[in-house]
């Protein structure tokens, strides 16, 4: 009886095991490559940050990467907000927006702090709010996934008044409840500005480049319903919005962010779409 | 819309978790009552219930000059109440504990209540298993460490098996499964633990007195797609089953003492370690002597990679497996714990030195009543690492680099003057890398002395006055560096108690050298506490100053607070 009890202890134990990695370290990516059908399940990587935030450029290069890679997929939307994104008298410079810290609160980001980010919103193992590590493994699942909405963007600018003009389309492969929403959003790229990095010595960087910059909500943080009532397969649905650009944003540098959501549902971002407001 | 939007999906989300809480909660009381009704049933009715309760609440002011946020339900609060009900064989236990919310400083992760510990375990001569949580350490826990540890909001507990062996006399074989507690959750990894110790002397005649341990610890994820760090096109090839080793000795003999515990760690690329391969490796040697009237020890630690938790994706004191021991004196004067030294699990290496002599009494020196004399040394530097490739490092041993971490000096002299007086002087002198040791950047090296003088008077037979005077002298080495200390600090604490009922302290702690005129603040506190039949009530007001909290070299920071503080200890 005792052997036999002591055999049990040593078996829990001798669960124990080890995987010794050698040279390689690393492999090429799978999966998720650009297919040729028309329409792929793009991802939005949602990268909140702040100026003040000396971890925050590793995770956005992180994100960068992986739009790199993927640059017709993946969609990156850096979103400054909380405490390290608050100016101080020496940085004034504001790139928050009452939309991400609306955003920033309702997910409970401002109580994990910064770099943390969300992947089409969608919950990893019971978690939706994910660190950069853990970004890459959620934008690869998502690729994979069917794609139940195609989502398309176009736009027109006038330089003139600065309004741009954005024609949205989406067409359903899918059926679905009536609790998709449309979300636009401006975001802007190549801002310069105040950054804090610690993996460099000084950490100071006093024109950082900062990109995929979070502007406005078009049509308020959680967008307008896409149809009044269930949504059938086959459906298509199309709006035009229009937004004025600020006088301080270059439209060059700026793009229209669309997609669409659970809402208030889920939360899960179905689609994503992206396009510059001048072509 | 928008705004009916936001309070509906508060609502759901609010309402999901009660949920979830009520569910724990419930199931946890009706396992425990459950055990409790099967044991009586049983016959094992003759235990008793034992127990304890914390409850530690703060009211908060905003004070921006301190820099204490503005808290908007005013008052936070967190309780812990642990239960056990132990009859012969038995025990089953739980701990509630509520974090409504929890206490600036604690992870917010916390917030929330339940029963995030419970457990069962039978227990007799030969035999103990435990189900549910547990606690479990290793040799010095370089392998394995799991624990509470209230004050830094640590709470680790392993949630799976447990089997002890002792089949022969002190031999001790424990194997272990579980995953680990992390806030109200348990985290992804599984972990396996194996360890076999006992005394050498069981099984041979020695002249000296053997203890030895050899200990392994694995921990498995699934895996995920990691970009490499050096390559974003490609992804790592993460090891899924990570193990640690360790072998331990404690030797004997008269008045010495030798301690030797070295631990070897397999590949184990973790976004606490930047994704190296390098293997971890930590070496503790200490040597001691101690007889009556004097006391040496000498030690030495060197630490490569050795951080090791369950989750390669976290980062700070969540999930982690392994405790790393200080080798720096642990000091409780307020000013001496302005700059405390937090053990650096990436890499570091250092030497230590503790030495005490007891005056003797009645002699010139000693005095009427004797006089203690102690003297600590310590001094640790980082690893002279060279990089292999991008994946990983190689140290030599003993790999002192010329980049000093910390260093620290202390004399300590205490002496009873009279059956009524005692005093204490300390002087401690550090050298103190904030950037290293805080993960700050821009301060450089700081360099402090504090000197430290405490009176202890009995005034009457009951009546008992403690006070504290202590001072901090503290300058970056670079002025030209770019963030400024809060430079010099001086102290002053009065205690008095009337035993064994009531104590009351008043104390500023006086930020007088602060470069910035406006933060030159007083933080002053008052406090009463009462002690009756096993409960401790203390009520206090004040500020309390930005800064940072360790104990055994894990450190957390607490934000600065102003405000009114309500703590119960109790025990039944």
């Amino acid at each position: 009886m005792r052997y036999w009890i002591v055999s049990i202890a040593v078996l829990l134990g001798f669960g124990i095991a080890c995987d010794e990695i050698n040279a390689p370290y690393s492999v090429p990516l799978e999966g998720g490559a650009d297919t040729t059908e028309a329409v792929v399940q793009r991802v939005l990587i949602e990268d909140y940050t702040g100026f003040l935030c000396g971890n925050c450029v590793e995770a956005s290069e992180i994100a960068q990467a992986l739009k790199d890679q993927y640059p017709d997929r993946v969609v990156v939307m850096a979103i400054h907000a909380g405490f390290f994104a608050t100016p101080t008298p020496d940085h004034p410079e504001d790139y928050r927006t009452p939309t991400g810290e609306e955003w920033f609160k309702f997910f409970g980001i401002d109580k994990l702090g910064n770099p943390n980010g969300m992947v089409n919103r969608r919950e990893f193992q019971g978690k939706r709010v994910l660190g950069p590590s853990e970004w890459a493994a959620a934008t690869l699942q998502v690729m994979q996934q069917q794609p139940v909405v195609d989502l398309r963007l176009k736009t027109r600018y006038d330089k003139a008044t600065r309004e741009a003009k954005i024609f949205v389309e989406a067409k359903y492969l899918e059926a679905q409840a009536a609790d998709n929403y449309l979300g636009v959003y401006v975001i802007e790229d190549s801002v310069v500005g105040f950054q804090l990095d610690y993996r460099r010595n000084p950490p100071e960087i006093e024109d950082y480049v900062h990109q995929h910059m979070l502007r406005k909500a078009v049509v308020g943080p959680w967008g307008i319903p896409v149809s009044s009532g269930p949504i059938a397969a086959g459906s298509r649905f199309r709006d035009t919005l229009r937004v004025t650009l600020d006088t301080a944003w270059r439209a060059e540098h700026c793009s229209v962010v669309a997609f669409i959501h659970r809402y208030p549902t889920t939360y899960e971002i179905l689609q994503v779409a992206e396009a510059k407001i001048v072509e | 819309m928008v705004i009916h939007g936001v309070l509906l999906s508060d609502w759901v989300r609010e309402g999901m978790r009660n949920a979830q809480l009520q569910g724990m909660v419930w199931l946890s009381v009706f396992f425990f009552c459950g055990i409790v009704a099967s044991a009586a049933a049983q016959g094992l009715g003759n235990g008793a219930l034992q127990g304890d309760v914390q409850i530690d609440a703060q009211w908060y002011r905003e004070d921006s000059l301190i820099g204490a946020e503005k808290v908007p339900s005013k008052i936070l609060a967190n309780a812990y109440w642990n239960v056990a009900y132990v009859a012969d064989h038995f025990r089953f236990g739980f701990r509630y504990e509520g974090y409504l919310g929890p206490l600036l400083g604690y992870p917010p992760q916390y917030a929330g209540q339940g029963i995030p510990y419970r457990f069962a375990e039978y227990r007799n001569s030969w035999l103990a298993v435990t189900v549910g949580n547990f606690y479990e350490q290793f040799g010095s826990g370089m392998v394995l460490r799991t624990y509470e540890e209230r004050q830094l909001g640590i709470d680790n507990s392993l949630d799976g098996i447990r089997v002890k062996i002792f089949p022969y006399r002190s031999v001790r074989i424990t194997g272990l499964i579980g995953k680990q507690r992390m806030f109200f959750e348990t985290g992804e990894g599984i972990v396996r633990g194996l360890d076999l110790a006992g005394s050498l002397n069981d099984f041979v005649t020695l002249p000296f007195v053997v203890d030895i341990g050899i200990s392994g610890v694995s921990k498995y994820q699934p895996d995920q797609i990691v970009l490499d760090p050096n390559d974003p096109k490609r992804k790592l090839r993460l090891p899924l089953n990570v193990l640690m080793t360790g072998v331990r000795m404690n030797a004997i003999l008269g008045d010495f003492q030798l301690f030797a515990e070295y631990a070897y760690k397999w590949n184990d690329p973790t976004a606490a370690n930047n994704f190296t391969y390098t293997p971890g490796e930590g070496l503790w040697l200490t040597a001691s002597y101690a007889a009556k009237g004097i006391g040496m020890t000498a030690s030495f630690k060197r630490i490569q990679n050795l951080d090791f938790r369950s989750d390669r994706n976290t980062r700070g004191n969540v999930l982690t497996l392994n405790y790393l021991p200080p080798l720096t004196r642990q000091h409780s004067y307020r000013l001496a714990t302005h700059y405390p030294y937090a053990t650096q699990p990436n890499g570091e290496v250092g030497v230590a030195l503790d030495a005490f002599v007891t005056l003797p009494r009645k002699t010139l020196l000693g005095g009427r009543y004797g006089t203690e004399i102690e003297i600590n040394f310590s001094r640790i530097h980082a690893l002279d690492t060279h990089r292999l490739s991008p994946y990983r490092y190689t140290a030599p041993f003993p790999g002192f680099s010329d980049h000093l971490y910390y260093q620290e000096l202390t004399v300590e002299l205490s002496r009873k003057w009279t059956r009524n007086v005692k005093t204490v002087l300390m002087g401690i002198a550090q050298r103190y890398d904030k950037d290293v040791i805080e993960g700050v950047k821009g301060y450089g090296e700081v360099r402090t002395f504090v000197a430290v003088a405490e009176l202890q008077y009995r005034i009457g037979r009951r009546d008992f006055l403690r006070i504290e005077a202590q001072h901090l002298w503290a300058k970056q080495v670079d002025e030209g560096q770019e963030k400024r200390i809060d430079g010099n600090w001086a102290f002053g604490l009065v205690e008095y108690s009337i035993a064994p009922h009531w104590f009351f302290t008043v104390a500023d702690e006086y930020n007088y050298g602060n470069p910035v005129v406006a933060k030159r603040i007083h933080y002053w506190t008052l406090s009463v506490a009462t002690v009756w039949g096993g409960f401790r009530v203390q009520l206090g007001y004040g500020k309390q100053r930005r800064g940072i909290v360790c104990v055994g070299g894990v450190c957390r920071t607490v934000p600065a607070s102003n405000g009114a503080f309500l703590s119960l200890t109790g025990s039944f």
